[in-house]
């Protein structure tokens, strides 16, 4: 027996369809009645959408939240419901906005796609490499789809783990997704060693005194991890006598007192400015798009 | 009277948990304040004061350079989701682009997520409209690459790579591939301005780059740009907010000092458990846990709580369950 | 073809394009275009995929249409009934919303799902503040006095009693209390460094200020050093990669 109400419908029940259906219609006739709304109604309409979504959070940080809450519990008054409502929103929150988010992904695949098949069919120089593009997106998403359904809706599928069980979907998607996605993605990710040291040399020639203040700080951090040098420090006359004085002391030193203090200083900053900008945000004060 | 304080206010009251809801509503009311401030001075034809930002001075010149070689101003405002952040440097990019369009300047801004483009696509085909040149704007100049972190750095740098872009500017969250665009920009002389609201990412675009906003100047930037009343306000109250933080910490560094005892360390023979406080069997010395500043940050629950609470529950629900 | 030997091709082609990212260090070449939009395609086309099998699926589809109870076979474990929930249809038509955006009349609509997802966030950023920041503001209020004339330095506690050792990390000593002085004097700094509304005249702030943007330079410094080192054992693995797992126990072992 499961509990229907007006919210929840048992899986496959008719009911359940004919509410799926007004779900999705109802919504777009209203939008679609709204659509040549004035200005000013578009501006309510839309700060209300930001005032509403934010408010569920704000809620649950000042509203009381009910205490030692159990499962099926009915709340005792306007504020426990309140409370109720808040705390089992929020876990929810960040679902619905992350699939709005997920069904906004096709105007970026449109934009792609847009955009190399004009190259496509104007000719452009690089009309073969946009080929390529469409042509990849396409395998991977038939392979990545192929083998998705035959992982979870055949019977073959718990045995695909093991690549003795394979058939072709299985191998390309593999050779798509581990041969090539995932070294392109490593191969990416290691450039940035090159570019370190690119960066590095051009900061030291501009010789300004902050510059050698930040590569001479983080030199020495470099050097303390070769041997051969912290051990021909640690040789010094002076710093014989004076353990606090060796390298991977004074590599620790900096970083404990100066990288983590300074580094939080601008983080509250950072995070003022940040709860500022979603305050006004949430109150409309901004006048997104035409801020700046 | 905890439990009552608690039982009418809710669990977040609970102990000293009210302080962080208090000093984040206090950030808030400085914030809301200051901007109702700045709207009444700006009705009297004053303005707030706002300190010279470098970075910022120097938009007009990269735009400048831009539109005399003819080429493209690249825009990406991070790789994070939609959020406040990505929305602040739409606001700046909303400036260089009206800049860029009074010159018919080409631009390009790329996105690494399919929502910060909905949005882009709106502001940006917006500011061309205020701008009266609607019919200049590009839909393409404003492109989503990929939601990939490293499938977006390629791409970009393609682009940066074969539009050889004149300027270049770099707003928003980024993270490891920060290097990879600003090198790249580098390596075809753009020039390029940059800003992470992730702290660490900012010393390689200190290396990398000719301009940087560090930590908050991000913020501050449309403020700066535009000397909007609500914005410059808004900034004000940031201000006070940060001195507030900084003598908190102060006040709590000298506070926690004392607390531990100077040259002689103090004792203790009451220690407090479950926000109850409870005598010791013999005094011990004091520990960072047992100072005011501790107990004030770290709100205890107190278990006594919910035998104060009986609800009346809905009868259990049984489901079928799969044999 | 055997397993094995296709792996030894599946290597094959991350190795070339590798190759072909790296040529882009020489200078912008046709082999890095090839490969740059190739990794653009597949990270398209997986999105595609992990749109539904990562996100939609189980976030939305699943909880929507809920699902009958599934008997157990083969001591594969069977699973419960789950309920249907059909508010969540209702996200569909605000997303279809966004598909507005390149319509010059009704383009404010696509303002709708974005305001729901800006609107979350922003109401995110205002109650995960403190949770975020109290924690490191409680942590920065280090004392800044010594408890103890003993000894000036912290004592070596390796080979110390564990009774004694705690004792040694209760106290505060002289050196200790000097960096957690500097700590509190450049965090105190950084952030004067970082008030925008005020002509700072007076000569003390004004000397904050600088020493301010001068510690925030080291503190950057010491960032710098300590990534260089990661990002070079990225290039390693991928030396690794090409040398030992392909040519040498790939390649040149079969």
């Amino acid at each position: 027996m499961i509990l229907a109400s007006f919210w929840v419908n048992q899986s496959g029940s008719i009911w359940l369809f004919v509410k799926l259906i007004l779900a999705f219609i109802v919504p777009l006739a209203i939008f679609y009645g709204i659509k040549d709304a004035s200005p000013g109604v578009r501006r309510a309409i839309i700060g209300a959408t930001f005032f509403l979504t934010g408010l569920v959070y704000v809620l649950y940080l000042i509203w009381p939240k009910p205490i030692h809450r159990q499962p099926n519990e009915i709340p005792q008054n306007f504020s426990e419901s309140v409370g109720f409502f808040v705390s089992d929103t929020v876990p929810v929150a960040a679902d619905v906005a992350n699939i709005v988010a997920t069904f906004l992904l096709g105007l970026g695949v449109f934009s792609v796609i847009k955009i190399h098949s004009e190259k496509l069919a104007r000719r452009h120089r690089d009309w073969p490499f946009s080929l390529v593009l469409i042509g990849s997106m396409l395998l991977m998403v038939i392979f990545g789809y192929w083998n998705y359904y035959l992982k979870n809706y055949t019977p073959a599928g718990p045995s695909l783990g093991n690549p003795a069980n394979w058939t072709f979907p299985s191998f390309a998607e593999d050779f798509l997704f581990n041969g090539l996605y995932q070294q392109m993605e490593a191969a990416m990710f290691s450039l940035i060693a090159f570019f370190i040291l690119s960066a590095a040399y051009r900061a030291f020639r501009i010789r300004s005194i902050e510059a050698t203040v930040l590569l001479g700080t983080a030199l020495l951090l470099v050097l303390r991890t070769m041997t051969v040098v912290s051990q021909l420090w640690a040789d010094a006359p002076f710093v014989r006598d004076h353990p606090n004085m060796q390298l991977e002391s004074i590599a620790k030193w900096l970083p404990n007192t100066f990288q983590s203090s300074s580094i939080r200083g601008v983080d509250f900053g950072v995070g003022i400015g940040l709860l500022a900008m979603a305050l006004r945000l949430w109150l409309s004060l901004e006048k997104q798009g035409q801020g700046a | 009277m905890n439990i009552l304080i608690a039982a009418d206010w809710g669990n977040q009251y609970t102990d000293t948990g009210w302080f962080g809801i208090f000093v984040t509503l206090t950030v808030c009311t400085f914030i809301l304040v200051n901007i109702f401030r700045s709207n009444q001075r700006t009705a009297k034809g004053g303005q707030l004061y706002v300190r010279r930002i470098q970075g910022l001075n120097a938009i007009d010149e990269a735009v400048g350079r831009a539109t005399e070689m003819g080429r493209p101003i690249l825009m990406i405002p991070g790789i994070s989701s939609l959020g406040p952040v990505v929305v602040q440097a739409l606001n700046i990019f909303s400036y260089i682009t009206r800049i860029a369009g009074k010159f018919a300047t080409p631009i390009l801004l790329c996105c690494a997520d399919a929502a910060t483009y909905t949005v882009a696509q709106e502001t940006i085909r917006d500011v061309y409209q205020t701008e009266g040149i609607g019919d200049k704007f590009d839909q393409d100049s404003v492109r989503f690459i990929s939601d990939r972190q490293f499938a977006f750095a390629a791409g970009v740098s393609g682009l940066i790579l074969r539009d050889q872009v004149a300027a270049a500017f770099f707003m928003g969250d980024f993270y490891a591939e920060s290097l990879i665009f600003a090198e790249t920009a580098n390596s075809v002389g753009a020039i390029q301005i940059a800003s992470s609201t992730q702290t660490t990412q900012t010393p390689f675009f200190i290396a990398s780059c000719d301009y940087v906003l560090i930590g908050d100047e991000f913020y501050a930037a449309s403020a700066y740009l535009t000397r909007q009343p609500v914005l410059t306000g808004s900034l004000v109250g940031q201000d006070w907010s940060k001195i507030m933080v900084a003598l908190l910490v102060i006040c709590g560094a000298l506070w926690t000092s004392f607390d531990l005892g100077i040259f002689h360390r103090n004792k203790t023979s009451i220690v407090k458990k479950d926000s109850q406080w409870q005598i010791l069997p013999a005094p011990r010395r004091v520990k960072d846990s047992d100072t005011f500043m501790s107990h004030l940050f770290n709100p205890q629950s107190d278990p006594a709580l919910q035998n104060t609470i009986h609800r009346e529950t809905l009868p259990s629900l049984t489901t079928e369950s799969g044999q | 073809m055997s397993y094995q030997n296709y792996l030894v091709y599946r290597m094959g082609a991350g190795v070339l394009a590798t190759i072909g990212f790296y040529s882009v260090l020489y200078r912008e070449n046709k082999f890095y275009r090839f490969f740059e939009h190739m990794y653009i395609g597949l990270a398209v086309g997986y999105s595609i995929v992990a749109l539904w099998t990562e996100t939609l699926h189980d976030l939305w589809w699943h909880r929507m249409l809920g699902a009958h109870a599934v008997p157990g076979a083969n001591g594969v474990p069977g699973q419960p009934a789950t309920n249907a929930h059909w508010a969540w249809m209702l996200l569909l038509p605000i997303g279809l919303l966004g598909y507005t955006v390149f319509n010059k009349k009704y383009n404010w609509l696509s303002r709708i799902p974005i305001g729901m997802i800006i609107g979350f966030n922003a109401g995110q950023q205002i109650q995960i503040w403190f949770n975020q920041y109290g924690p490191q503001m409680k942590d920065s209020m280090r004392p800044i006095f010594p408890t103890t004339i003993k000894s000036f330095f912290v004592p070596d506690t390796l080979h110390m009693a564990t009774k004694q050792a705690a004792e040694v990390k209760n106290t505060v000593y002289a050196s200790q209390a000097i960096n957690n002085f500097l700590f509190v004097l450049t965090l105190t700094c950084v952030l004067s460094y970082f008030l925008f509304s005020f002509d700072v005249k007076s000569k003390v702030l004004r000397g904050m200020n600088t020493l301010g943007r001068w510690l925030l330079m080291v503190g950057f410094g010491a960032i710098f050093g300590s990534t260089v080192a990661m990002r070079f054992t990225l290039v390693i693995d991928r030396m690794y990669f090409i040398f030992i797992e392909f040519l040498k126990q790939g390649v040149f072992h079969r």
